[in-house]
């Protein structure tokens, strides 16, 4: 008998499980858990300088609610990000028109932005359009003249009609081309000052916390996120109602004639209407504004997302009421919505002392003839930081006027000109004195907080030291969510309904994360449907009833598979979330933890609003990056375990609006903002002419948290079974990128097979109160591949909250749960098979006669990839009779081989080397030697002549493990580390030749597994005769100086031919020679930050030494070490 | 009806505004006729022909093909002339009246579909310029990405083809785009001289502009002759024939003290973007030309350069002489000039007020 907590469904247990808690829920009851509105949150909404506040006002807000205490970031130093003489924080039209005034002015600038695209007023509020207010088109500022595109047929001279896309990426040109660096998805978090003026700013992200050196502030954002983190004050939010609007994009819909629609009383739209704007494709595209009046409760964090989250609700019910009562919408399809509403995000600053106003040179804005503007009213508490937000001490006019793009425009550049006008006298007169270049960051072992410490390993920052900051706590919750995505939205909605304070924290604007921002609009043929999965089915085929499944009617080929509108799906979630209970944080993202030993007890919040703390009894970290158990000091593998080289990423494109393209082909380590932001700006140029992006850059790919065991591809092939699964898992191999499993390299593509997933996979190495979900669990690169459909981490967010559950309920910690009864618990959920409770996991294991009779099934005829030929939906259950072979003992599997080898001639022959090799035996390698020379015996590399399945020819390597036979071969023929490799490689050599980078772009010519195959044979190797050949083929103009050393590459086949370059530099090190050492050196500074993480820990590997990524030092130890050098052949295979 | 259809569908679409009665009066003027041999199209015509404007520069070249069109499984024979315009690129087509282009299901080609037909042919880079005609359709053992229809156009090329009809947008484009373009081209070589190339620079014309620069590109016997026309032309009106022109001297010509000199002494005609790739282009130079990098330094005095911009030239860029007197001179004016970051700048530089820094 086992005792159990109550559980979300709890009703469905069986009567001989005794329930040690009843609580009567109410499903859709909001308050249940504690979370209403006055009762839901004990929190700080004071900093700490509340004692300047004047009696009619308010600090920076962050919070609505008492202080239950504050957690310290200690006095510290920091890695300084930049040195500028102007930083520019918001991205909107004010800052970048202030950007380009300064920049073209001569002064160097920085602008930060928290999404990771530009021109909000416009793109985050879904209102492409420009309303002129009389005046011409030309007439308009510079900033609005490079969004307008001369292809869009314009209604008229009142208005002009944009393209997201198009906005997005003038604005970002415009800015690059005067030489202003963007720095996205960053949050101000600190001022750096000293007496009347800032020297700079203190801002976080995914990477931790940095400094920005700056002579001047300017804050651009609707939130003064920078003005809340000085002493100013805030005037409290006017009394009555403020309007807000939420605009939605729908395509599909029969011309209309009226540009407003009446709608009933209910739907709360303001005056009873929405308004209707066309949008630049014509007759049936169109935005609807819904327009809703709030009572101005205030711009902290909570009523600032409860506002934004009613406006989701009452706007969907504009959607449903627009589908059934309204012909010309019949057949709309709901594309895209607002990220942040258009209105008022932050209240008037207070004024400052009346000498520091004085003080300042007069001057006034003629913004128009009847209402000049004094400069002053944009003033702060520092001489030199300035705003161009709601913020300013201006009339309501002025505030409408900042409000439109144009608007913030005029009064961004003739503020920016006064600033620099007055530059001597208002900005700081230099730069801080920084602690100059250090790759380890210095931090106080008695900080509470943890967090990352360095943008990228091994680089050299100047670093800075700051003063200690505390942070008020917004709330104390029994379980934090990080990440509301794929696995996270279901976490929460489990959680909360479990009856436990919940919070999830997500940086977007809406939940899904992958499944909707990512672009993933449906399950494929993949994954688990039950459970959690089929409820999220049911309540989307609900949602679907007046929000058409975009998937279904507009893709060329209609998958039978399940789909959804992305918009619908994002809403379903919060729906559930908020049914559920949750507090939702969204916009926000966790820079960092608060622990107690090694444990985890909440997290570091950045939000739009300022910094926040979050108490937590156990943290569910469902970043998909791993986010918070790497800070927290969790052990990880970074990509491949072999070279840290992740999947490509994407950023989804929309064309037409609302339907989705991504397209995944370069690689970026999120955990970089540097190569964060250049990621997001390759993606974005990645189908300029398309209709958007979406704001998420979603990698495939990121941190493999190491939990007590690793789930690997070996476990798919042998299908392994667990105590202690909890989830079972189903897909097929879908890697794509870079891989390092030595199953894909003989070219065994595994099928679709369904993976138990252990519980000890979700819980961390080392660190304790944190489980973790989504697709940064304890599975290795290749093994990824397939576990990261969509429905499992699905229901592994929601059996991962179920899991805490108990652990809070039984009072044990997340890694000491009665796995057993959590496994009754799911299969009762429809989660696990009831077999996994009674069976009894044996290994199994062959006779001698046993893998005979084995090698005999060995089925030559037919490609070893041709396993993966299966339609999705289709279940493998076969063993695969090498698989078994090549993973048992070496001691019986080679002799068996051997023999069989010495029976066997022909393909047999070849299949059964192949097998050996892959055991890293020798007897293997004549065999492979002399099949490969003889399909080399042409002028031409041997093309791949059949697709791999999902892989197309034309497809771009490396993808899903599409190899030419003979390439597949030559990776078998390096598993031997026989010299017989060296002639191979010298024919590959004489034969590669590409001359067309055209070449590259193919599976048929296979050229990156050439290269790769070859270079992994002489890394197994390890000698000096593969030099030569190495050299020769480095010499080819498409492998050689392929290093980026600033700007970005926007044509991604170039990454994989500097991927390419690394690999054969690496493989020349490991054979002796200095010169790979040097490519791989050159690699260090690279801007695309995975091949400079190639680099640096190939290096480290190879030499023993580490000098991180200064060139110079690597330089000399190489100069010192010339004479001497040896080959050092790769010790290790990884286990794929 | 259907010939009616394409003409208006053609008037509409062709940029240069030919119409029959046009066509017909300067056919009076000055047509002439190319022979060609072209063995691997015997059925077609084996006549180019031509017709310039009264200055003898061409003004369309066309040819009438009788090509055999198939579908997956049929053939059928088509008649039709594809015109060039007087630079090469192709320019329309025509069909016989009563003699429709016809699809996979034997249904006529509608007005949409000779739009997106024209679009494909007009299409220098389509996706069909290196595909061979059988990677088009999705073969019966390749079909699992698509509903059971016969023989179907592969769904990730749909977008680049007439629905139904991907054999005759292939074979019409490659025919487009085959031998009788490369005679075009090269009756267009065999026709440049000073006279010639002087007349297609004025034609403002963007094809034929093109088509002049790029010769002149390919012809360093013209170069010299031809510089201060092909710099007019980048502050033409015509973007096209601007960047064109741009491009021209940033290619090679820029290497040349006298062009730099040349450009820079422009360089406040220039829009920001040109102005920022001339930067650019010069910084990857060791050293530019002491006249250039003054002519930057004046132009901002002059108030016709942005600081954001000078700040580039300082940065990047290098000239041959530091100690130039007139260098000097200009760099202490600036030292003091009322921009704080013009100050800043110029402290960084290696010579400031006649000493170095």
């Amino acid at each position: 008998m086992v005792d159990l907590p109550h559980y979300w469904g709890i009703e469905d247990l069986p009567s001989n499980f005794s329930l040690i808690k009843i609580i009567n829920l109410t499903p859709h009851n909001n308050s249940k858990n504690g979370f209403s509105r006055r009762d839901f949150i004990k929190i700080s909404g004071l900093t700490s300088i509340a004692a300047l506040v004047l009696p009619e006002t308010v600090v920076a807000a962050i919070g609505s609610q008492e202080a239950v205490g504050k957690v310290k970031f200690l006095e510290q130093t920091l890695p300084v990000l930049n040195k500028c003489d102007v930083l520019i924080v918001g991205g909107g039209f004010a800052g970048v028109t202030a950007a380009k005034t300064f920049a073209k002015s001569g002064a160097s600038v920085v602008l930060i932005e928290r999404r990771i695209f530009l021109g909000r007023e416009v793109t985050a509020t879904c209102r492409p359009w420009i309303n002129h207010d009389g005046l011409s088109r030309e007439k308009l500022p510079e900033a609005i003249q490079s969004c307008i595109e001369s292809t869009i047929e314009q209604p008229g001279n009142e208005q002009t009609l944009l393209r997201f896309n198009h906005v997005k990426l003038a604005l970002e040109d415009e800015l690059v081309n005067l030489g202003v660096e963007i720095i996205y998805a960053s949050y101000p978090i600190q001022l750096i000052a000293q007496k009347e003026k800032l020297q700079g700013l203190v801002i976080g992200n995914k990477s931790g916390r940095q400094a920005i050196l700056s002579k001047m502030i300017v804050d651009c954002t609707e939130t003064a996120s920078v003005l809340r983190l000085s002493n100013i004050g805030f005037q409290r939010p006017m009394p009555g109602l403020s309007a807000f609007t939420r605009t939605l994009e729908f395509i599909q819909i029969k011309p209309l004639s009226n540009r407003s629609l009446a709608v009933p009383v209910e739907l709360k739209m303001k005056d009873n209407r929405v308004l209707i704007q066309q949008g630049y494709l014509g007759q049936n595209h169109y935005y609807v504004d819904c327009t809703m009046d709030f009572s101005a409760a205030g711009f902290e964090v909570e009523s600032t997302i409860d506002r934004e989250k009613e406006a989701w609700k009452r706007s969907m019910a504009v959607t449903k009421h627009l589908f059934e009562n309204v012909p010309e919408f019949n057949d709309a399809l709901l594309a895209s919505s607002s990220y942040s509403l258009a209105g008022i995000y932050c209240a008037q600053m207070n004024k400052p002392d009346n000498g520091l106003l004085l003080a300042l040179p007069e001057g006034q804005l003629k913004l128009n003839e009847s209402d000049p503007v004094s400069v002053r009213s944009f003033a702060s508490t520092y001489k030199n930081l300035w705003c161009i937000n709601e913020a300013a001490r201006v009339s309501p006019e002025t505030v409408k006027m900042l409000l439109s793009p144009q608007g913030a425009c005029s009064v961004a550049e003739a503020l920016s000109q006064y600033l620099v006008n007055n530059w001597d006298l208002l900005a700081a007169s230099g730069l801080p004195k920084t602690q100059g270049l250090s790759i380890r960051v210095k931090r106080d072992n008695n900080s509470k907080i943890q967090e990352q410490v360095s943008p990228q390993k091994g680089r050299a920052y100047e670093q800075m030291e700051v003063s200690a900051q505390e942070i008020p706590f917004l709330n104390e919750v029994d379980i934090l969510v990080v990440g509301g995505g794929t696995s996270g939205a279901t976490a929460a909605i489990v959680a909360a309904e479990s009856g436990k304070k919940t919070m999830v924290v997500d940086m977007n604007p809406g939940f899904g994360g992958t499944g909707t921002y990512g672009g993933v609009f449906d399950y494929w043929g993949h994954g688990n449907y039950k459970g959690f999965v089929a409820r999220h089915i049911k309540n989307m085929d609900k949602i679907h009833g007046y929000v058409q499944n975009c998937a279904n009617r507009y893709i060329e080929w209609v998958r039978p598979f399940v789909t959804w509108n992305v918009q619908g799906k994002m809403f379903m979630l919060l729906d559930e979330i908020e049914k559920a209970g949750a507090q939702v944080v969204w916009n926000s993202i966790v820079i960092g933890n608060i622990m107690d030993g090694n444990k985890v007890t909440g997290a570091v919040v950045a939000t739009p609003q300022g910094i926040v703390a979050v108490k937590a009894k156990v943290v569910i970290d469902a970043t998909g990056d791993g986010d918070v158990a790497a800070f927290a000091g969790a052990p990880f593998v970074f990509g491949s375990s072999s070279d840290n080289v992740p999947m490509w990423c994407a950023l989804c494109k929309t064309s037409p609006p609302g339907i989705t393209e991504t397209a995944f082909q370069s690689t970026v380590d999120v955990s970089n903002i540097h190569d964060y932001t250049r990621a997001v700006m390759v993606g974005l140029r990645s189908g300029k002419q398309k209709h958007d992006h979406y704001p998420y850059l979603a990698p495939r790919e990121s941190r493999h948290i190491l939990g007590d065991v690793v789930v690997t591809m070996t476990d798919h092939l042998v299908m392994r079974e667990w105590e202690d699964v909890i989830n079972i898992h189903y897909g097929n191999c879908d890697i794509k990128g870079y891989h390092s499993s030595d199953w894909l390299r003989m070219g065994l593509i595994p099928p679709n097979v369904e993976i138990e997933i252990p519980y000890r996979a979700l819980v961390p190495k080392t660190v304790e109160n944190l489980i973790v979900v989504g697709k940064a669990f304890s599975a290795n690169h290749e093994s990824s591949a397939t576990v990261r459909m969509q429905p499992d981490l699905e229901n592994l967010g929601g059996i991962a909250a179920l899991a805490v559950v108990f652990a809070l309920d039984t009072g044990v910690s997340v890694r000491k749960i009665n796995v057993a009864a959590l496994q009754k618990l799911l299969v009762q959920k429809d989660l696990l098979p009831s077999s996994v409770l009674e069976r009894n996991i044996k290994s199994k294991t062959y006779s001698s006669e046993e893998l005979e009779q084995l090698i005999k099934k060995f089925n030559p005829e037919k490609s070893l990839h041709s396993y993966s030929d299966m339609e999705l939906g289709e279940y493998w259950t076969e063993r695969i009779p090498l698989v078994e072979v090549c993973t048992s003992p070496p001691a019986l599997a080679i002799p068996a081989l051997e023999k069989a080898l010495k029976e066997s001639s022909g393909k047999m022959a070849v299949r059964i080397a192949q097998a050996l090799a892959m055991l890293g035996s020798e007897s293997a390698a004549q065999t492979l030697h002399n099949e490969i020379m003889s399909q080399l015996q042409g002028n031409k590399l041997p093309e791949l002549l059949v697709s791999v399945k999902w892989s197309d020819l034309k497809k771009t390597p490396p993808d899903q493990a599409a190899i030419p036979p003979c390439g597949n071969l030559i990776y078998s023929l390096g598993m031997t580390r026989s010299k017989l490799l060296i002639p191979v490689l010298k024919r590959v050599a004489e034969i590669f030749n590409p001359t067309e980078i055209g070449e590259f772009y193919t599976n048929q010519f296979g050229l990156f597994h050439y290269i790769d195959a070859v270079s992994y044979g002489a890394q197994l190797l390890g000698s000096t005769e593969a030099i030569e050949p190495l050299k020769k083929l480095h010499t080819n103009k498409f492998l050689n100086k392929r290093s980026l050393k600033m700007g970005i590459e926007e044509n991604f086949i170039m990454e994989r031919q500097a991927l390419l370059e690394l690999i054969l530099g690496r493989a020349l090190a490991r054979s002796g020679s200095v010169e790979g050492l040097e490519i791989l050196v050159e690699y260090l500074d690279d801007v695309r930050a995975v091949l400079a993480g190639f680099a640096n820990s190939t290096l480290i590997k190879i030499t023993g030494k580490d000098f991180g990524k200064n060139q110079t030092e690597w330089k000399k130890w190489i100069q010192s070490n010339v004479v001497g050098f040896k080959p050092q052949p790769l010790a290790e295979r990884i286990d794929g | 009806m259907i010939r009616l259809m394409i003409f208006v569908l053609l008037s509409m679409i062709n940029p240069m505004g030919i119409n029959l009665a046009f066509r017909s009066q300067l056919r009076e003027v000055n047509t002439i006729i190319h022979k060609i041999s072209d063995e691997n199209d015997p059925l077609s015509s084996d006549e180019i022909i031509e017709q310039r404007d009264e200055n003898g520069v061409p003004v369309w070249f066309y040819r009438d093909f009788f090509k055999q069109v198939c579908t997956d499984s049929t053939c059928k024979m088509a008649r039709l002339r594809i015109y060039w315009d007087g630079a090469g690129n192709y320019n329309k087509f025509q069909l016989i009246e009563n003699e429709p282009l016809t699809k996979t299901d034997h249904s006529q080609f509608t007005l949409a579909d000779y739009q997106k037909l024209n679009m494909i042919l007009a299409d220098t880079g389509s996706i069909l310029k290196d595909l061979k005609m059988d990677e088009l359709i999705v073969k019966n053992e390749d079909n699992r990405q698509v509903d059971a229809v016969t023989k179907p156009t592969r769904p990730s090329f749909t977008q680049y083809l007439v629905p139904d009809a991907a054999y005759t947008c292939y074979t019409l484009w490659h025919t487009t785009y085959g031998v009788t373009r490369d005679s075009i081209l090269s009756f267009l070589d065999q026709m440049a001289d000073a006279n010639f190339l002087k007349k297609v620079l004025q034609t403002n014309e963007s094809n034929k502009t093109l088509w002049g620069i790029s010769f002149i590109d390919r012809h360093a016997d013209f170069q010299a002759s031809f510089c201060d026309s092909i710099l007019n032309l980048v502050n033409a009106a015509n973007q096209t024939i601007s960047r064109k022109a741009f491009d021209y001297f940033l290619h090679k010509q820029i290497e040349v003290p006298e062009i730099q000199q040349k450009l820079t002494s422009r360089v406040e005609l220039f829009p920001r973007n040109y102005q920022l790739e001339l930067v650019q282009r010069l910084s990857k130079m060791s050293n530019i030309d002491n006249g250039a990098f003054l002519n930057f330094i004046n132009a901002y005095i002059k108030g016709q350069l942005d600081a954001g911009m000078l700040k580039s030239v300082f940065e990047t860029t290098r000239p041959t002489d530091w100690n130039d007197k007139d260098l000097i001179n200009s760099l202490t004016l600036l030292s003091t000039d009322k921009n704080p970051f013009v100050r800043e700048m110029v402290k960084k530089l290696p010579v400031v007020n006649g000493k170095k820094n």
